[in-house]
């Protein structure tokens, strides 16, 4: 694992469910003694995806925070929830009538007869008069990148302006001060951020290429000249997501408003990453301010977003919350190479990265060591944390019926009364809050009901589907969806490979989670994983009984 | 004197079969789990069944022959409360011990 101080950066609606991914994988404990800055970055206050993914990521500090602990925690190891993260969030301020499109924000219409024909005259030549310039910012860049990245640069330089000068300072402005802050002291050592974001959308498309460039400014600006970013030390990286997913195509009548004059079409989407991925092979500023891109596509038919149902086009706002998909994850994955490995940084130009999938038979088919390799046996280790996760899902959700119920004493509740009903009473003074946190966490991980009448499928489960009925790591009975199914799930055989199955007890007792309470019963958290607090170690305690039961090394 | 030696003997061997069922309760999940409160529950019906059935097997299976000699069978059934009343309170001490030896398994929920 990499000593230099990680960054880690979600933009747009993209990016932030990518970045949901990355928690995720947090969760699982894929990033061990890691104390994790994370930005969220948007036009969009209120993105549907955006709220969620920074709702996830509060619960997950949450639930790392203990009264004797700091804010948010600290880092373990070898464990659930290793890493500690540290949210932080911008958004571009558009509300308002002077900043709500590009010709209010731009002030076309101030300053003398002649400045102001030269503003327009040159917003013109790039910018659709009657479209581009007139569409309500808010809710986004609507695939206008030639236009977001002007003006998201613009953004994050008018926020260091308003931070030096000390005036029209807003909330999100003191948030990326403090983010960059961090960059700039870690920046001096060593750190690696890395960039979560479409390239075929708005947001996300318009930011990545302009974001290290923003942010060195950010810093000489908040400095008054005097710190910089050295892009040989804080090295940047960036996934390259094409297009992966379509919605409903916008009618003229939605478009006949001049707030919606432009809305993201997603038939172009293909188009847009062809020319997305032309601009990044071959713009000099790219090049030389990334490291690595990891070039992620989907190369079938893209699943169809939204509701039929609803009469327009969501472009943006609350009701944005598209449902996860498996390129995310990949996402999340490319993040946690790069914020791993220990080579590859020696580089001139940016180094652009690949890898394929094997696709038999109309379906693709996925396993442990295709979304983090094989070095330094990350497959094994990423099969043990999310197969262990997993079952911890379906025990508290299912077997402790925390997805069927809100009986504060079932799910993680149920380990504590089972512990101390075998004389094991260190964990008692958990509070019902604490255990209600973590179910709420793995219900969003796995999967919900409503109160045991419908199946909700949380984000594991969404990932999944978006492949099925392709393999993915695990035995397909262990994504079912029926209710009595769930409720009698043998959480012993998830996995693929028999040998990662969790043992029987014999003639005495032949069932799998009888087994599985003896090892609970039988191990303890260890000093290694550098557990303090009474629910770290609880945690700890837990990743321990299933990491053996799954015949994982510790 | 033999009455008594049976009686441990027997108090072992409930012991032992409480154990085994005891064992062979498998753990549960959820808010209520059950399974504590039947272990407890066997091991309470083999504490009130050693006795009896100590007691019903000396007396009509393992008890001299009156015809023999009467005096011995008086001893002996008189002996017969007795070593029962000793075999209950060695099974509950064994089971206490065994509970508190094994505290965290499954024997750990008799006490």
């Amino acid at each position: 694992m990499s000593q230099e101080k990680l960054f880690v950066i979600g933009i747009g609606g993209t990016g932030m469910r990518c970045l949901e991914a990355f928690t995720h994988l947090c969760a699982i404990g894929m990033f061990d003694n890691q104390e994790i800055e994370v930005l969220t970055l948007d036009t969009d206050q209120l993105n549907g995806n955006k709220t969620k993914t920074e709702n996830l990521i509060e619960l997950y500090s949450r639930i790392k925070t203990s009264d004797s602990s700091p804010k948010g925690g600290t880092p373990n190891a070898n464990t659930f929830f290793s890493a500690k993260l540290n949210l932080h969030r911008f958004w571009t301020e558009y509300s308002g009538s002077a900043r709500a499109n590009y010709r209010s924000l731009s002030k076309l219409s101030e300053g003398d007869p002649e400045k102001q024909k030269a503003n327009k005259l040159i917003s013109n030549l790039f910018l659709d008069e009657s479209s581009v310039q007139e569409f309500n910012l808010a809710h986004g860049y609507r695939a206008q990148t030639h236009l977001g990245s002007h003006l998201m640069y613009h953004a994050i330089v008018e926020s260091a302006r308003n931070l030096a000068a000390g005036s029209n300072v807003a909330a999100q402005d003191k948030e990326l001060e403090i983010f960059m802050n961090k960059l700039n002291e870690a920046g001096k050592l060593g750190a690696r951020v890395f960039v979560f974001g479409s390239i075929f959308g708005g947001t996300g498309a318009s930011s990545i290429p302009v974001i290290p460039k923003a942010f060195q400014d950010f810093i000489k600006i908040r400095s008054g000249g005097k710190s910089t970013l050295d892009f040989s030390k804080t090295k940047f990286g960036s996934t390259l997501l094409t297009e992966y997913f379509t919605f409903k195509k916008p009618d003229a009548k939605q478009m006949s408003t001049k707030d919606d004059s432009v809305i993201a079409d997603s038939s172009f989407f293909p188009l847009n990453s062809q020319a997305a991925l032309q601009f990044y092979q071959n713009d000099p500023t790219v090049q030389r301010t990334y490291k690595t891109m990891y070039h992620i596509g989907w190369p079938v038919e893209s699943k169809k977003m939204g509701e039929e149902k609803e009469s327009n086009t969501i472009t943006g706002g609350e009701k944005q919350k598209n449902p996860c998909h498996i390129t995310e994850m990949l996402c999340a994955c490319a993040a946690y190479d790069f914020l791993t490995k220990t080579t590859g940084f020696d580089v001139e130009k940016a180094d652009y990265l690949y890898k394929a999938i094997e696709f038999k038979d109309n379906v693709f088919n996925f396993s442990f060591n295709d979304f983090v390799g094989t070095e330094n046996k990350a497959g094994e280790v990423f099969a043990n944390r999310l197969g262990a996760f997993f079952s911890l899902a379906h025990i508290v959700l299912s077997i402790n019926g925390a997805a069927f119920n809100s009986d504060p004493k079932s799910g993680m509740r149920a380990f504590i009364t089972r512990l101390a009903g075998q004389k094991i009473p260190q964990y008692n003074t958990l509070s019902d809050a604490d255990c209600g946190e973590i179910n709420e966490y793995l219900r969003q991980f796995a999967y919900t009901t409503d109160g045991g009448q419908q199946f909700f499928s949380g984000w594991l489960y969404q990932v999944r589907s978006t492949i099925a009925p392709g393999s993915f790591m695990f035995d397909s009975n262990a994504f079912t969806t029926n209710l009595r199914e769930l409720q009698k799930i043998d959480v012993g055989e998830l996995f693929l490979d028999k040998k990662n199955h969790w043992p029987g007890g014999g003639l005495m007792s032949s069932n799998r989670f009888d087994k599985f309470v003896d090892t609970l019963l039988n191990v303890k958290h260890e000093e290694s994983q550098k557990v303090n607090t009474t629910k770290e170690q609880f945690m700890a305690h837990i990743y321990n009984a299933i990491t053996k039961s799954q015949n994982f090394l510790n | 004197m033999n009455s008594y030696i049976t009686s441990i003997i027997a108090a072992g061997l409930f012991i032992l079969i409480a154990a085994v069922i005891s064992n062979a309760i498998k753990f549960e999940g959820g808010a209520n789990p059950k399974d504590p409160g039947k272990r407890k529950m066997w091991f309470w019906i083999f504490a009130i069944l050693n006795p009896v059935l100590f007691y019903v097997l000396s007396a009509f299976v393992l008890a001299p022959n009156p015809e023999n000699n009467q005096m011995e069978y008086d001893e002996y059934m008189a002996s017969l409360p007795i070593a029962a009343g000793i075999g209950f309170v060695i099974y509950v001490i064994l089971g206490f011990v065994l509970s508190k030896v094994f505290k965290n398994g499954k024997l750990g929920n008799w006490f």
